[in-house]
């Protein structure tokens, strides 16, 4: 199948189009055949070039957390003195590197993280960073580029016979597929603690069977008269559906079967119950998560905003890393805090502007050392210092982990080549 | 501000014979002064149009106001108080009806005739036939009446047609019947709802600006400009110079939406109104483009001296509480009635703008005030009209800016606009994408640019009209083609075929449940914010307390949103005496109203959201994409509840007693067009195996034909 990858220039859209539907699991309107992912991981085995150092593959599921709006580094895990400091104060933790104040619960698990102090990029404006953080590329006008949940399916295939691969929780799902077809784009849950709605059937399963040939008879003409890649989807998206409704998997999605302790224990508050849902879903075989958090763009009240939304990702996170080892799930997980760009070392009393030069992101399991500071940024917080890592060398860093053959190239539809992470290289050291 | 639109009337006059003239823009013209408009002459202002009168609805009711215009089938009057007031004229009694139209007829305001649109028209199609032939396309063959009525009905009022409007129209046997089925529609109250939808992506419209500060009075505003047809350089300009408090003045709603970060504000808007692709020079100078960092604070400099949110004021509720002079009680309210007051667009006496601490370049310094400078794209426009600019006081740079910005000499202005309507009407720009005109040679057809660009200065940027020649093309009446990867590459042999949008989804839905009367429900919701007005000299617990006793009064909620989670309940307030024609039914749990009189943007879980609306917190952000909850939606939600129950399409084709003619008006009404015989056996037969009406809807609901503008 490889040669048929590098091959897209080649033959039409209508084909490849066709074909990653087939791959596109959950989607596809084939049977699910273990060991048969079409584009899978074999293409690996059969490149020698590509690297397999320590920590490739050992992520089974990534949890990404997205802190829309920008998270202040020095408030968070790279606290400073002197004149950056900000209305925190730095603690120490078991692991020997401090974090913020504003992060107690996190402290505790300090020790089961990697904290990379030395993200660095070049965007500063919310949403074209929101965009390089979710996709590893610049924002451009004429492609839109995937996320690493569909990186993974094209490379990895499916990773669950009925449930999709990639989940995005409290938030739309723009931002997904990118040139990939429309059924590698993430399910959304726009309130975890609704679930999925609406996936009983509104009708009995008989009159439901009848409703659905008729309408299969009667659409025919319309679906088989227009030649559309987004039509084509949406018949896709239909028996994709049903099969989830009809499978047992919905429970994936249902945090009432959770106990009452542990949904207060991870905040009963929409970032926290999503990050509860993360795990429920990557327990029953959902591959990639993203939780959003909004409300980071902290330009005015640091302290205030970090005493809200902080307090909901430090109680939330530290519950997640926490329930994951419980369950022995951290080892194949990989938690990646994940945010648009830093805020300033300047502190005007009150809050801090963008700052993408330096910034953090946490990596937790999935590979990842344990109570690690990756890189660092100088003394005033302003720039990177050392082992500067890219929003691209992160994408790679963590399809690394999950195993993808970050090397070998893709082709898009339009005829260009791309690589998950936009040829970023994985921080390597990272791992154990 | 001033705001005098009626008087804008003359700037039409010249419309239809300008179009035939062949050379663009003269030279020479005066810079319009000022803020800028051409007035009428006091007497060729028609009497009816400036006396009081007491405007009887059918019901009854009356009202006392000034007519100030009728277009898209709603009336606009001025009351006494000065509030601006619209009403669809169906509302009207016979005799009231007739005195709308006198006062229109009135008005110096004549359509463009429909020679000049057929010729404009006429003149785009060969445009778009040398670009076809240039890239060897063949044109699509054209569509039919039932693809056209369809096509039509959704891209100018936003909505499929009821079964009764599609029969109309295909059985209706005269040959111009295309071209009179735009005027109808363009001049009917759904097209006003149709372009706040758009307008609503494109500016980020929302109800709430944080904290509870809510912009009702804002999107009142922007309705009352398309319900007036006031042409884009108007409304443009009046938003950039407004000046005021978010409960006060609707127009200054568009600056104070990024008051908080006046920096992407301005790059927002140089976006949205330009097309200049400035995100990046924000930070840095713009890696592939010409774009400094200097030009963008150089442009950014004319709002230098605006403030827009006043933390003073919103931290004032704190103050008030910890002195106990209000009670801790009432906290959250004396909060939400501040940070609306907080919202205020002012003009300090000094320009504040400064480079930024880390600013990299050799041409200026960290920390340098920033003199205002205006970007030109090439050398050769250094001459242009639209340019020159004398020393400008602070007070007085916005309206500067604005003046150069909404010229018809600017070289980007007009072009923006022309390229971004053409996308909504043919799917794909001209230029893609719509935010990057920096280099208008990189479209895919660069002379069919420049032409639609000068029709759009023709036009007087009356969107309308603009809108009218489009829908007229050749080009647009032929079937619809799959958009290609690299929307550059599209040559117009037909619009792109598209899935609705997540708003012509449901306000088709809501057709085919309740008819068309939606389209009448003009809902208002900023009426009471005015109420809440405080000027800043009297925020003081006696003041705040006052108010809050006077607005509980009033029986007017101090909360945020006023929809509810899924949007199914409103403040009834929203509906106000006079126009209350018709109270919006909620079934399961929905508000039967058109999309542009919901929520904004509509709560997450509601199937405005599920189907693509945007979240307006970026530019241009609806999308069209399928998800698996929105097929659980179609299938198994509220909306199939709706279709499902007493739908008015169910009721109508229960009418008819053969199964056949039933089967026949629910093809009519969901897909606005006849079966086939075949489809006709299909249903038929299905219904004879148990298989009911409402089963049928459901599959109707269900069909990709539903969803897709072919």
């Amino acid at each position: 199948m490889k040669s048929d990858l590098l091959r897209f220039n080649e033959i039409s859209r209508r084909s490849f189009v066709e074909r990653m539907a087939q791959a596109a699991f959950g989607l596809s309107l084939l049977p699910y055949l273990p060991g048969e992912n079409l584009f899978a991981a074999e293409a690996v085995a059969a490149n020698p070039a590509v690297a397999r150092g320590p920590g490739f593959g050992k992520a089974k599921a990534v949890i990404m957390l997205q802190l829309s709006g920008g998270l202040s580094q020095i408030d968070s895990f790279d606290p400073k003195t002197g004149a950056s400091k900000g209305p925190g104060s730095a603690v120490s933790t078991k692991a020997g590197f401090q974090v913020s104040s504003f992060l107690p619960e996190t402290a505790k698990v300090a020790d089961k993280i990697t904290v990379i102090r030395s993200m660095t990029a070049k965007v500063g404006v919310h949403e074209p960073a929101r965009y390089l953080m979710r996709t590893g590329f610049e924002k451009r006008g004429t492609i839109v580029h995937p996320t690493l949940g569909a990186w993974a399916q094209n490379y990895l295939g499916p990773s669950h016979p009925t449930l999709p691969s990639s989940v995005c929780v409290n938030r739309p799902s723009n931002h997904g597929n990118g040139f990939f077809p429309a059924t590698m784009s993430p399910l959304p849950i726009l309130d975890p603690g609704e679930g999925l709605p609406h996936a009983v059937s509104s009708t009995d399963a008989s009159i439901m069977e009848q409703r659905l040939a008729l309408l299969s008879d009667m659409d025919r003409k319309f679906t088989g008269s227009v030649k559309d890649s987004s039509v084509a989807a949406y018949n896709d998206f239909y028996e994709s559906t049903l099969r989830l409704m009809k499978g047992k998997d919905l429970e994936c999605f249902d945090l009432k079967k959770e106990p009452e302790s542990l949904r207060e224990k991870y905040g009963a508050n929409r970032f926290g119950q999503g990050c509860l849902l993360a795990r429920r879903l990557v327990e029953g075989g959902v591959r990639y998560v993203e939780v959003e958090s909004g409300g980071w763009d902290m330009h005015k009240d640091i302290e205030g905003g970090m005493e809200d939304r902080g307090l909901e990702f430090d109680t939330a996170f530290a519950a997640l890393v926490s329930d994951l080892e419980s369950r022995g799930l951290l080892e194949s997980t990989m938690v990646v805090v994940a945010t648009e760009f830093g805020r300033k070392p300047q502190f005007d009393g009150s809050g801090r502007g963008h700052h993408p030069g330096v910034f953090s992101c946490v990596l937790a399991g999935g590979g990842a050392k344990r109570g690690y500071v990756h890189g660092a940024s100088d003394e005033a917080g302003g720039h990177v210092a050392s082992d500067p890592v890219s929003v691209g060398d992160l994408h790679a860093t963590v399809a690394y982990a999950c195993g993808m053959p970050i090397e070998q190239g893709v082709m898009s539809p339009s005829g260009r080549p791309f690589t998950v992470g936009n040829k970023g290289k994985p921080a390597t050291a990272v791992f154990a | 501000m001033k705001r005098t639109p009626f008087l804008l009337c003359a700037t039409f006059l010249m419309t239809s014979v300008a179009l035939l003239e062949a050379a663009p823009g003269k030279k020479g013209k005066k810079r319009r002064a000022g803020g800028g408009e051409v007035a009428v002459p006091a007497d060729q202002v028609p009497a009816a149009s400036i006396s009081w009168h007491f405007w009887t609805a059918s019901s009854g009711e009356k009202l006392e106001a000034k007519f100030r215009a009728l277009e898209n089938g709603i009336v606009t009057v001025e009351k006494r108080d000065q509030k601006i007031v619209r009403f669809p004229i169906a509302r009207l009694s016979g005799a009231d009806q007739e005195f709308a139209k006198i006062c229109k007829s009135a008005q110096p305001r004549p359509p463009m005739a429909q020679e000049i649109i057929t010729k404009a028209a006429a003149r785009i199609d060969d445009s778009i036939n040398a670009g076809l032939k240039l890239s060897s396309t063949a044109p699509n063959p054209p569509t039919s009446d039932a693809q056209f009525v369809r096509r039509l009905y959704l891209d100018a009022i936003g909505r499929i047609p009821t079964g009764e409007e599609a029969n109309s129209f295909l059985t209706d046997p005269s040959p111009d019947k295309r071209a009179k089925l735009i005027n109808t529609l363009l001049n009917s109250p759904g097209y006003t709802m149709q372009m706040y939808n758009w307008l609503a992506d494109m500016l980020r419209v929302k109800d709430d600006y944080g904290k509870g500060a809510r912009a009702f009075l804002y999107e009142d505003w922007l309705k009352d400009q398309i319900a007036m047809n006031l042409p884009w350089d108007v409304m443009v300009r009046d938003m950039l110079t407004a000046d005021g408090k978010l409960n006060e003045n609707g127009a200054a709603g568009f600056l104070l939406r990024d008051a908080q970060m006046p920096l992407d504000g301005v790059s927002n808007l140089l976006t949205t109104f330009l097309g200049a692709n400035v995100s990046c020079a924000q930070c840095h100078d713009h890696p592939f483009a010409d774009w400094s960092q200097r030009d963008f604070y150089g442009m950014a400099a004319f709002f230098g001296a605006t403030d827009g949110y006043h933390e003073d004021v919103y931290r004032t509720s704190r103050r008030l509480v910890k002195s106990g002079d209000i009670s801790m009680a009432n906290q959250k309210q004396v909060a939400m009635l501040l940070v609306g007051n907080a919202y205020n667009l002012v003009d300090l006496p000094s320009n504040h703008l400064k480079f930024p601490d880390d600013y990299q370049y050799k041409d200026a310094k960290p920390g340098e005030s920033v003199k205002p400078e205006l970007i030109r794209w090439t050398e050769t426009t250094k001459a242009n009209d639209a340019f020159p600019m004398d020393d400008v006081k602070p007070s007085k740079l916005r309206n500067e800016f604005a003046a150069w910005m909404v010229h018809p000499e600017n070289p980007r202005f007009a072009a923006n606009i022309a390229n971004r309507v053409w996308r909504k009407v043919f799917g794909i720009a001209v230029q893609e994408p719509v935010s990057d005109l920096d280099d208008p040679s990189q479209a895919s057809n660069p002379e069919l640019l420049a032409q639609i660009t000068t029709y759009m200065k023709q036009a007087k940027f009356d969107l309308r009209e603009f809108q009218r020649i489009l829908f007229n093309t050749a080009a647009y009446q032929r079937r619809a083609s799959e958009a290609p990867e690299d929307p550059k590459k599209f040559r117009f042999q037909g619009p792109t075929l598209r899935r609705m949008s997540a708003e012509q989804a449901w306000d088709s839905i809501v057709t085919v449940t309740s008819g068309g009367e939606a389209d009448q429900l003009l809902l208002r919701r900023g009426d009471n914010l005015q109420k809440t007005v405080i000027p800043d000299n009297q925020i003081n617990a006696a003041t705040v307390t006052r108010v809050l006793a006077e607005l509980k009064a009033d029986g007017i909620p101090m909360r945020s949103g006023g929809g509810g989670k899924k949007g199914g309940s409103i403040n009834p307030r929203a509906l106000v005496g006079f126009y209350e024609g018709g109270k919006p039914e909620i079934r399961s749990g929905l508000l039967l109203a058109r999309a542009s009189e919901l929520q904004q943007p509509a709560p997450e879980n509601h199937f405005l959201r599920l189907f693509g609306q945007s979240d307006r917190l970026v530019s241009d952000t609806n999308t069209t994409d399928g998800s698996v909850p929105q097929m659980l939606q179609l299938m198994n939600g509220p909306v199939q509840e709706m279709i499902t129950g007493d739908s008015k399409a169910l009721v109508t084709a229960r009418k008819s007693a053969r199964p056949a003619e039933q089967i026949s008006s629910l093809y009519l009404s969901f897909l606005s067009r006849q079966p086939t015989p075949e489809e006709t056996a299909t249903a038929t037969a299905a219904m004879g195996k148990g298989l009911g009406l409402t089963d049928l809807a459901w599959v109707f609901l269900n069909s990709r034909e539903f969803l897709f503008i072919p």
